[in-house]
């Protein structure tokens, strides 16, 4: 049983030793990024999310929009288990797979076929489990022999590729994925597509954060608009694209 | 099922994350493994420079300590060798402990596996470069004919209770240190100055008169003579027990309310 629900969810981040050098004339509003508030700490915080509520159930595939900083990425950290909500009750079921940041846990040094162990080990996948998809992993990544080098050989689309490759070998009840078909080759894009559209259709719940809104369509039946941290429009996918590109800019 | 506030989980919750980062042990224990390769990689040596570096220590300073000290060298050099191993270990564990989070940023921004996964990494890494140790400490043991047995079987329960510390420092130096930074500039300055009170290259009987309270009311010494002992053949005392285990349970009963009230917000502060 997949299961997300956040009921009035707000996220402020503290920011020790910060302050603000002086005071916007007002009406200038920022166009980008949370709200900034004085925190506890005496420096700075930055509400991320406000009063946010949510429900996904399987078979949801979620769509997050919004500009630069509206709290697309920190939604999914949320939903992830990464940054607890100040106010407000997560409730997550299921194994969750985050694919946030492509390079993270790679070790430059380390060959391909190591990174593939700590990567997946990191996912929660069992040495194990590993070893069976080894195979299948290495083939998907294109990399042959490369892989029995050294990480710091590779271009940074190699990189992609092999970080890719575990990730979605994992089999997930929830995916998170937060604009990770960026790079890579036209032929790589393709593939990684349709990987992921293959992993999406396993995994229970799907949420994407992306600004390509080809992909959002293709992968997606609901889309939630962020703006600084609150919602501002949810239901389904093409609607809320409509919303977002009627609204200003502002 | 997850349910997830910032502040405030319950004891029961830090202690689930105790177990739970267990159950992660083929993750924690390839990532010490390769930390302990990763140190001396591209060297052909590799990790068998800790042991050439203890051996120079044993060579090295043993023999001019030995006189300086003035004691016979076939009693000097397996003390000092034992003495630093324990050492080492003890103080990596706290040296390194403050660093258990602020040095995971990367992947507890990532992937959520319980932050104790990251201590029982560190303590694995180190157990291993004590395991490099002990290949001196072997030849040390063959070149003077000590035979350490029955005693040694007591390095076993001692290292065993230098863990169950070394996991609580690592949560509550770690939890402290990603709050407070100059918390973690602090420690290895009151480390450098603690190996010098501690007996480590002198014998604790040395420190005579109202100078003994450097060894008695050091708990650093508890641990290491604790270790020690064992390892040179001796029975260590009732007492280094007492004082070693009344300090495991203390230190466990301040981290875990600590630990459970920040464990939520480190993400936020690393």
């Amino acid at each position: 049983m997949a299961l997300i629900l956040l009921e009035n969810v707000t996220l402020d981040f503290p920011i020790p030793a910060s302050k603000v050098r002086k005071v916007l004339p007002s009406g200038l509003g920022q166009a980008v990024g949370g709200q900034l508030a004085t925190g506890d700490l005496g420096g700075l915080r930055v509400r991320a999310l406000e009063n946010l509520s949510l429900s996904l159930e399987p078979g949801d595939r979620l769509a997050l929009i919004g500009h630069n900083g509206a709290g697309k990425s920190t939604l999914l950290r949320v939903m992830a288990g990464l940054y607890p909500p100040t106010q407000g009750r997560v409730v997550v079921q299921g194994r969750i797979v985050p694919l946030l940041n492509l390079s993270f846990g790679m070790d430059m040094e380390a060959t391909g076929y190591d990174n593939i162990i700590v990567r997946g080990l990191f996912l929660g996948m069992s040495r194990a489990e590993i070893k069976r998809k080894l195979d299948s992993i290495a083939e998907f990544s294109e990399l042959g022999e490369f892989l029995d080098l050294p990480m710091r050989t590779y271009s940074s689309g190699m990189r992609a590729r092999l970080a890719f490759a575990v990730s979605t070998h994992v089999d997930a009840d929830i995916l998170l994925l937060d604009e990770v078909v960026a790079t890579g080759d036209a032929s790589f894009i393709k593939k990684a597509n349709q990987q992921l559209a293959d992993a999406a259709s396993q995994a229970k719940i799907l949420v994407l954060a992306s600004h390509a809104n080809k992909v959002l369509r293709g992968f997606c039946n609901k889309a939630i608009l962020l703006e600084h941290g609150k919602v501002k429009a949810f239901g389904a996918i093409d609607e809320v694209l409509e919303t977002y590109k009627g609204a200003p800019a502002k | 099922m997850a349910l997830l506030r910032t502040n405030g989980s319950g004891v029961m919750d830090a202690l689930r994350d105790v177990r739970d980062g267990w159950r992660w042990r083929e993750l924690w224990l390839t990532l010490g493994w390769r930390d302990v390769l990763l140190r001396h990689r591209r060297s052909r040596l590799g990790p068998f420079w800790i042991s050439l570096s203890m051996a120079f220590v044993a060579g090295c300073m043993g023999t001019l300590y030995s006189a300086i000290m003035q004691r016979p060298p076939h009693d000097y050099i397996p003390y000092l060798v034992a003495g630093f191993m324990a050492w080492n270990f003890t103080s990596a564990l706290i040296n390194e402990g403050k660093d258990s989070f602020v040095a995971n940023a990367a992947s507890m921004r990532e992937i959520p596996v319980p932050g104790t996964v990251y201590v029982y990494r560190l303590l694995w890494r180190n157990l291993l470069v004590f395991g490099y140790n002990t290949i001196v400490y072997v030849i040390v043991l063959f070149i003077f004919q000590i035979w350490p047995f029955p005693a040694l079987l007591l390095a076993l329960p001692a290292l065993v209770l230098i863990l169950l510390n070394g996991l609580w420092a690592g949560l509550l130096l770690g939890v402290v240190n990603a709050r407070f930074r100059d918390f973690g500039q602090l420690i290895p300055n009151v480390m450098r100055l603690v190996f010098f009170v501690t007996p480590v290259i002198w014998h604790a009987e040395s420190a005579t008169g109202y100078r003994s309270v450097f060894v008695h009311l050091n708990p650093m010494y508890y641990f290491i003579e604790l270790l020690r002992a064992p390892l040179l053949g001796q029975m260590p005392g009732h007492l280094l027990w007492g004082v070693a285990f009344s300090i495991t349970v203390v230190g466990w009963v301040i981290t875990l309310p600590v630990y459970a009230y920040w464990r939520r917000r480190i993400a936020f502060w690393i």
